[in-house]
């Protein structure tokens, strides 16, 4: 239930942002992406194409505007590959703006 | 004050169901219950930039004290001055999502940040060491033994980026080492080239306890 209400609110949140989301990936981790029913806030990661859109997106993102408070890790895409931290936060992808599959 | 606590009343009862806010004291606080029936006060700021002491004495001079104080939005920064008063008067400071951690504690003015408490305890206990200050909410002056005072900003991430240590200059100023809260994931290439260039360290845990012995 927090799973899908929180994908929701973040897929609006996407959608307010714009441009500044292109191309970026958005990863769900922790007690939110288990759907725990008490969790008490919500593991981001977003990757980026560059340094620059992770500072806006650093800037222009109201951790306090979701119903939980906001954990958000931003990295480059390189960045990100690394250290392998989409494998080993175990996070699902749920959004990403504009990106062609 | 009051659109604040309405906004904190509501976000409380959509996102916390073990919580309930039963009332308000005569100066606003709110009166928070928990499941088990153990009730406690909360203050709440709605500071922007950087909270000072002058904003938090205030809350102190009723005959109802707050024993926990939080700020809305929660990046705000807490002044090492700011934390050292709430913390002389038996109270917690902390964000709204902090309300039902401290909460879990049954007395909500001993609350403190885990990740920091354990960060201030371990460099305490270094044999180097011989203070640590607040210089505010994530940053702390380390006085050593041998070597020169430094400045240690702790960063709330599993893995630290390049981003944590950019965001972490921009929020907090100066410090000599950035240093990751998690025991566990790592500190990217990125990060330590960007702490680097700000003549800064990027380290986990286990390295700030070595840097502390230089």
């Amino acid at each position: 239930m927090i799973r899908s209400t929180v994908i929701a609110e973040l897929s609006e949140l996407v959608v307010s942002l714009g441009v500044v989301a292109d191309k970026t990936e958005w990863h769900l981790f922790g007690s939110v992406d288990r759907n725990e029913p008490n969790a008490s806030d919500i593991d981001l990661m977003i990757f980026c194409e560059t340094d620059a859109q992770a500072d806006m997106l650093r800037h222009t993102i109201d951790t306090d505007s979701l119903q939980l408070p906001l954990h958000l890790s931003l990295f480059t895409f390189h960045e990100a590959a690394s250290i392998n931290a989409a494998s080993v936060q175990q996070s699902t992808i749920i959004l990403r703006p504009n990106i062609e599959c | 004050m009051a659109t604040l606590n309405q906004w904190v009343t509501e976000k409380l009862a959509t996102s916390e169901k073990r919580l309930k806010v039963t009332g308000y004291t005569p100066e606003q606080f709110l009166l928070i219950e928990a499941k088990n029936s153990y009730t406690f006060t909360v203050a709440v700021l709605g500071i922007k930039g950087i909270i000072q002491i002058t904003d938090v004495q205030p809350l102190f001079a009723g005959s109802n004290k707050p024993q926990l104080v939080v700020n809305v939005p929660s990046n705000t920064l807490w002044s090492g001055e700011a934390i050292d008063f709430v913390h002389s008067q038996h109270a917690a400071f902390g964000t709204v999502g902090d309300i039902a951690r401290a909460a879990g504690t049954n007395d909500a003015g001993t609350f403190r940040n885990k990740n920091m408490d354990f960060f201030i305890n371990a460099m305490k206990q270094h044999r180097n060491v011989l203070s640590v200050s607040y210089l505010c909410e994530s940053v702390f002056e380390v006085e050593r033994l041998r070597g020169d005072s430094c400045a240690v900003a702790v960063i709330d991430a599993y893995n630290m980026s390049a981003e944590d240590v950019r965001n972490a200059r921009t929020r907090v100023g100066h410090f000599d080492v950035v240093v990751k809260s998690s025991s566990y994931g790592s500190v990217t290439t990125h990060a330590e080239s960007a702490a680097d260039s700000m003549d800064a360290k990027a380290l986990i845990f286990k390295d700030l306890m070595v840097f502390l012995a230089r």
